[in-house]
Order: structure tokens, then sequence, then C-alpha cells
């Protein structure tokens, strides 16, 4: 193993490469982690790390301001649950930027078993573990704050811990944004998206899976008996209530925190269901988080003393001796050791965040693997697969990075209009300095780059752009796309389409009631008419392109540069899920390329059966769990 | 009868790439952009607005797939 330069590598990385792995959670000062200062807020800094709770470390992040201003108030941002948390991640990050800008410290974390935090989702009852999250960290800001006032605040399901906590800590602000009341009928709503999933299906499993997320029959047990009427606040808990400005808000529950002497203010606020858009389209409610604030100002006061973030673990230790930490990706050449109160925005200007997950032995002689954003899906993947991912490959003995490209998650942009675009400009550069940072810091010489979807886009580019020997390997999941330009849609391309649509009118064919539709005249005869005609077309093109690569030994942009990965000895692992068109895609563009690449063992084809573009099943979760863990140990071990 | 009710309610949550009024009653919504997550948001404002509750048994995708097959599963629980 080679030894770091201490001077220039964060403490946590040279600890991890020097000391046993069998160490129990680091305890790091703030003072020794570098921050981010907000795209939006210049004055706000973040940072991150993990709080110790009653179950296990909880991943987090603080806003806080380098103003000497303070409102000695610290916020505890509630996450809403299961899509909506992955939806909403983009906005909590503004809502805490601009409630620390006002000079609240503000933290938020990922709930135990979700996102970045420990633990799986099933079998337990996760809300008590939930509750118990909040509680923990609420009561280490008292701790370190006595004097500090304290305020939940959640949306949706997040609104609802929110409440429950408020009422044992005696919360002195409440923000609860469109909260659930009762737990039953948030409940059905869950269980009409599985029911309305277009692979649903009846299990007696002991769980539910709604959207690619899972809850356990115990968690929905209790979920079930939640009802906000009967759980009363203290008088003394100033409470917000936000509600959609397009819907239909019911005023039993305002009325009953009333009745209760409760100061309550209700607004009805623009922005709610763009915010819960898919990742790509989520809009930020600027006005909404703005109202937040303005409320939160009016009830607290300002002094002239700048906010210190609380003490967090900078890793944590994981089943089976994993550990797991976060990163500064570009955090080559600077000190680590500045104070809060020495931050200037001129230093330690960090933008690109990752996860870093490593086994109990690092072997710095096998390739580390980056996975790469999927959509404008922050670094735990949809549905939390990434996260499970980097798991497994730890486990399996090699490194594992989920990295958050420029303007995605939690990696920022200066440039706040492209924020959130899946396919950003600076993803190869960004896949470079990523390189150059683990490669500073000793972790790994070569790498192999993979990811779902627009993650494969990245990591097909990145094969190509960076090469051999620093490549080791490219893994690409699902790919969509592979020439990702400016100005296409981020709605389905149309040869991806047709490709889709021949999938499902194969599958159609063996359907009798599909056939019945048909004969009844209720199938729409113009799509079928429209499909013929295009895939028609489609095919004419695909003869074409084959006949020319044959014949001509012409290659379309995809044949060449699989050849130009292939031929630099680059393997390349096509992960491709049955339902999905991207082995269709590289097979109608570069059929004899692939077939000789599949023959010489360079291009390998793995298709797992039933699985979606997500994997938004468990059991296709797992299944991809269990190839990723095999392909690792056989291949490093 | 509730036809135009559920056009609005369509327009405002369904989020479809077309518009919602150029569709006819039995045009498949799913095949016109509908997604599962913007179905919940439908269910939950056809609902509110007519005040009934879907049972578990109208809870599928056929009872969402068009505005016709909407129409007479509103029509069926306000008549019970």
């Amino acid at each position: 193993m080679l030894t770091p330069e201490p001077n220039s590598i964060p403490t946590v990385l040279s600890d991890a490469i020097h000391t046993a792995p069998t160490k129990t959670f680091v305890e790091t000062q703030p003072s020794s982690l570098p921050y981010l200062f907000s795209p939006s807020c210049p004055q706000v800094a973040r940072q991150f790390g993990y709080f110790a709770t009653k179950s296990a470390p909880v991943f987090a992040w603080q806003h806080f301001s380098c103003a000497t201003i303070t409102r000695k108030t610290i916020v505890i941002l509630c996450y809403p649950m299961g899509y909506e948390y992955t939806h909403s991640h983009r906005s909590f990050q503004h809502w805490a930027d601009q409630l620390a800008a006002i000079g609240c410290l503000v933290i938020r974390f990922d709930y135990s078993s979700t996102g970045d935090s420990p633990g799986r989702e099933l079998p337990d009852d996760l809300l008590p573990i939930w509750l118990a999250n909040i509680t923990a960290i609420a009561e280490q800001a008292r701790t370190a704050y006595p004097e500090h006032q304290l305020c939940l605040a959640g949306l949706r399901f997040g609104a609802t811990l929110a409440y429950l906590a408020a009422q044992t800590l005696q919360a002195d602000h409440l923000i609860v944004w469109e909260p659930i009341v009762q737990g039953r009928r948030y409940l059905r709503e869950l269980q009409a998206l599985a029911k309305f999933g277009v692979d649903s299906e009846e299990t007696d499993a002991d769980y539910t899976e709604f959207a690619g997320f899972l809850m356990s029959h115990a968690t929905a047990k209790t979920l079930k008996t939640i009802n906000l009427m009967d759980v009363p606040l203290l008088p003394s808990t100033r409470v917000l209530c936000i509600y959609r400005e397009d819907g239909n808000h019911n005023n039993d529950f305002t009325n009953q925190l009333q009745v209760q002497g409760i100061q309550v203010e209700i607004q009805c606020q623009p922005g709610y269901e763009d915010m819960l858009a898919v990742p790509h389209q989520t809009l930020v409610p600027h006005q909404a988080i703005a109202a937040t604030a303005t409320w939160l100002a009016q009830g607290t006061r300002c002094f002239s003393e700048s906010s210190q973030p609380l003490p967090m673990l900078s890793e944590i230790n994981l089943e089976n001796e994993i550990q797991e930490q976060g990163i500064w990706y570009d955090a080559i050449g600077t000190a680590a050791t500045s104070t809060a109160t020495t931050v200037q925005n001129d230093s330690l200007q960090h933008r690109l965040f990752a996860i870093l997950t490593r086994p109990k032995t690092v072997n710095t002689k096998h390739p580390l693997v980056i996975l790469l954003n999927s959509g404008a899906v922050h670094h735990v993947g949809p549905n939390r697969v990434y996260t499970h991912v980097a798991r497994t490959i730890a486990e399996a003995g090699l490194l594992c990075v989920r990295l958050d490209i420029e303007g995605l998650g939690d990696s920022f942009k200066p440039d706040l209009i492209r924020e959130n675009h899946p396919f950003q400009t600076t993803t190869q550069a960004n896949l470079a300095t990523a390189m150059d940072y683990l490669k500073h810091c000793r972790l790994a010489q070569d790498f192999i780059v993979g990811g779902i979807c627009s993650g494969a886009h990245a990591a097909f580019h990145g094969g190509l752009s960076l090469g051999a020997p620093v490549i080791r390997e490219v893994m690409l999941i699902n790919p969509l796309v592979f020439y990702w330009q400016d100005g296409m849609t981020l709605d389905i391309p149309g040869d991806i389409q047709i490709a889709q649509d021949s999938k499902y009118y194969s599958s159609s064919m063996r359907d009798p009631k599909k056939w019945l539709k048909f004969l009844t005249g209720k199938a729409s005869t113009a799509s079928i008419v429209k499909f013929i005609k295009d895939r028609f077309v489609e095919r004419a093109r695909v003869i074409l392109k084959h006949l020319r690569e044959s014949v001509l030994n012409e290659h379309s942009p995809l044949s060449a540069d699989l050849l130009r990965i292939t031929h630099a000895n680059i393997p390349i692992s096509l992960l491709i899920s049955a339902s999905d068109p991207g082995l269709e895609l590289v097979k109608s563009q570069a059929r004899r390329t692939l077939k000789k690449g599949q023959s010489s063992g360079i291009i390998r084809v793995k298709t797992f059966a039933g699985a979606n573009h997500t994997f938004s099943r468990l059991q296709h979760r797992n299944d991809l769990m269990a190839y990723m863990h095999k392909k690792f140990s056989d291949e490093y071990q | 009868m509730y036809a135009s009710t559920i056009r609005d309610i369509l327009t405002k949550h369904a989020r479809l790439p077309h518009d919602v009024n150029t569709l006819t009653l039995t045009d498949d919504l799913y095949d016109n952009g509908l997604t599962s997550l913007s179905t919940v948001n439908i269910m939950l404002a056809i609902e509110d607005a007519f005040d009934i509750e879907f049972p578990d048994t109208k809870l599928n995708r056929k009872t969402f797939s068009s505005i016709e097959s909407l129409v007479e599963t509103v029509t069926e629980l306000l008549n019970r």
C-alpha cells in the first residue's frame, strides 16, 4: 500500500489507509471539515457528516451563516419519505440555505435506512426509529446550545414526523408543509401508488413496494395508527401550516390546533406540485420557502454572533466491516484545518461532493468503482440503488464512490439555470477531477466507471475521453442515449420509443386481453398504425446500417466508439433490464461490433429478467446486487 | 355528465404532454403519458371534487385508463 502525503490528504482518508478498519466511529470536530458555500446564498456554508443516534448514525448536512448573524435557533428539516424524498431533495437544499441565511443553524438528514444513512428498509418498523433520529439530533443540538430555540420543519410525512417530535421535544416553532394528518389515508395513497405501477402485482410478501420504495408491514401498521388530531401540542409552540395553493385543504387539523390555544398561521403557497415533479423537472418553490423564512424571522430575535455547526462524525462503520464517508472531490491541495471563524468566501469553496464506501481492507491495486448520477437524482440513485450497489461492491472488496456531478445532488453549480439537468456539460471534467483527487489520496490508480441511464452515458464518454490505463472498465446500466446534445428532449428519444413500443406490442401479441381490446375496437388504432409505420422505417434504416457495417466495413458512430474503447483493451459491461431498450439500441447501431465483442469477451452483456429501467422492484434490485457481488468478488479476489 | 370536471382535474394534475381537451373519451391516458405518480394525484383530486372514495377494487390502472372509465366509475360511486 502506498503512503499518502500527510499535508494534502484529509485526515479521515489518511486514517483510513493507515489504521485498522475495525475502529469505532471517528469523532471529528467541525473545524477539520471543509465547507461548501451555497450558490444561492453566498454567506451560507454547508457541511456534511453523521450524527450519532440510538440505532445508528445518520447522514446529515448542516447549513449555517458565516456572517456575524444568529437567531439562536436550530432548525431540523424533516424529509418526506419514498419518492417524495428523492424528488424534493433539491428544494430542501434551497430551503435549508434560506433559513440559514436569516441566521438559523439548519440540519437536514436522511432517516435511518433511507438515502445515505445506514440500514435496510426491511423488516423493522421504521417510524419509531425515525422519530428517535429527530430526537437524538435535537438533544445533541440542545446540549451544544442550551440557550437556542428549536424549530422542527417538514414536508408531507416529514411534517407528520416533525409534528410528533415537536410534541415530545416541546419545540418552540413548527413548520408543517402539506402534513399527513391521518396515517390511514396516507397509507391508502401509497397502496394506490403501488397498484398503479405498470408492473404492479399482488404478492404475499410482508412489505409493500410503491414507486420503487419499500415499506414493511410493521411500518405500515404503525403508520395506520397515526392521527395528528389525537396528538396535542404545547400551547407555547408557534405553528406555520403551509398548504398548496391549488389544493383543497381540510381545516379540521388547523381548527383543532387553534382550539388548543396554539398560535397557528395558515398560508397557501404555490409550487408544491413542481417541487415534487420527477427530479429533472422539479422547480424550487422559492416563494413558499421565503414565506417560511419570514415567518421564522418574525418569531425569533437576531444576535450579532456567528453560527457554529454541531460536531459530527466524519465517517461511519457499516455492516460487514465496510466504512463510508462524504468527500469533497475537488479538495486537492486545500488545507483541511481551517476553522469556521477563518472561513472566507475565497477559500475552501468546494463544490463537488461524493460518498466513498470502503471495504475492510483497501487494496490500491484494485480499481475503484465510480457511480455517476442517474438522471437528476442525487448520489443515492433511483430507489436508493446506488447506495446498495456501493455497499455491495465494498463488501466484494473494492472501493466505490458515488459522485454528484456539478449541478446535481449535493454538488452545486454557480450557474443555477442549469441546476438539475441530467446531462451536465462539465460531467467529463468533473469525472477527471474526481479521479485526480482519488489518485492523489492514493486510493486507486485506475477506475471502473458506471451508471444507470444518463450515468451510463457519462460512463461511456468517460471511457472514450479518459481511456486506458486510467479506465479499467466501463459499466453501462440501462443506457438510453449514447450521444446527448443540447436541445434534445429529456423525454424518451424517438428511436428508443420505437424499441420500447416494439417490446410493448410483442408482449401484447401474446396477451388475450389486448386482443379482445383490439377486436372490440377499444384499442387505439391510430397508435398501432403509427407504430407499424415508424417500425417499418426504423427497420429499413437498421438493415441499411448493418449492410454498410458488414459489406463496406462502415461504422456508425456508436460502433466506432465501442471499437475505440475495446481496442484500448477496456472491457464494456452492458447490464440491461429485460424490459429496457438499451440492448436493442446497441444492436440496431452496432450489431457486428457487439457480436464480435461478445465473442472475444471484451463486451459482456447481462440481461435482468423482469427488471425495469430503474430496478424499481426489490427482487430485481437483489438480482443486480447478487450480480455485482459475484462479478467483483470473482474478478478481484 | 362528469367528463368536464374530470378533464379539468386531468389538466391540473395529469402532467400530460398533450392538451387534455384533444383526447377522446376512450383514449388511453397511460399511452398518452399518464404516470403512476400522477394517477395518485388524480385519484385524490377526484375524491375531493366528488366527495367519494375509490374502493380498493377500483384502485387499478384500468379505472384510470380513460376519461370514459373514470366517468363510469364516478357515476357508479355516486349512485351507490
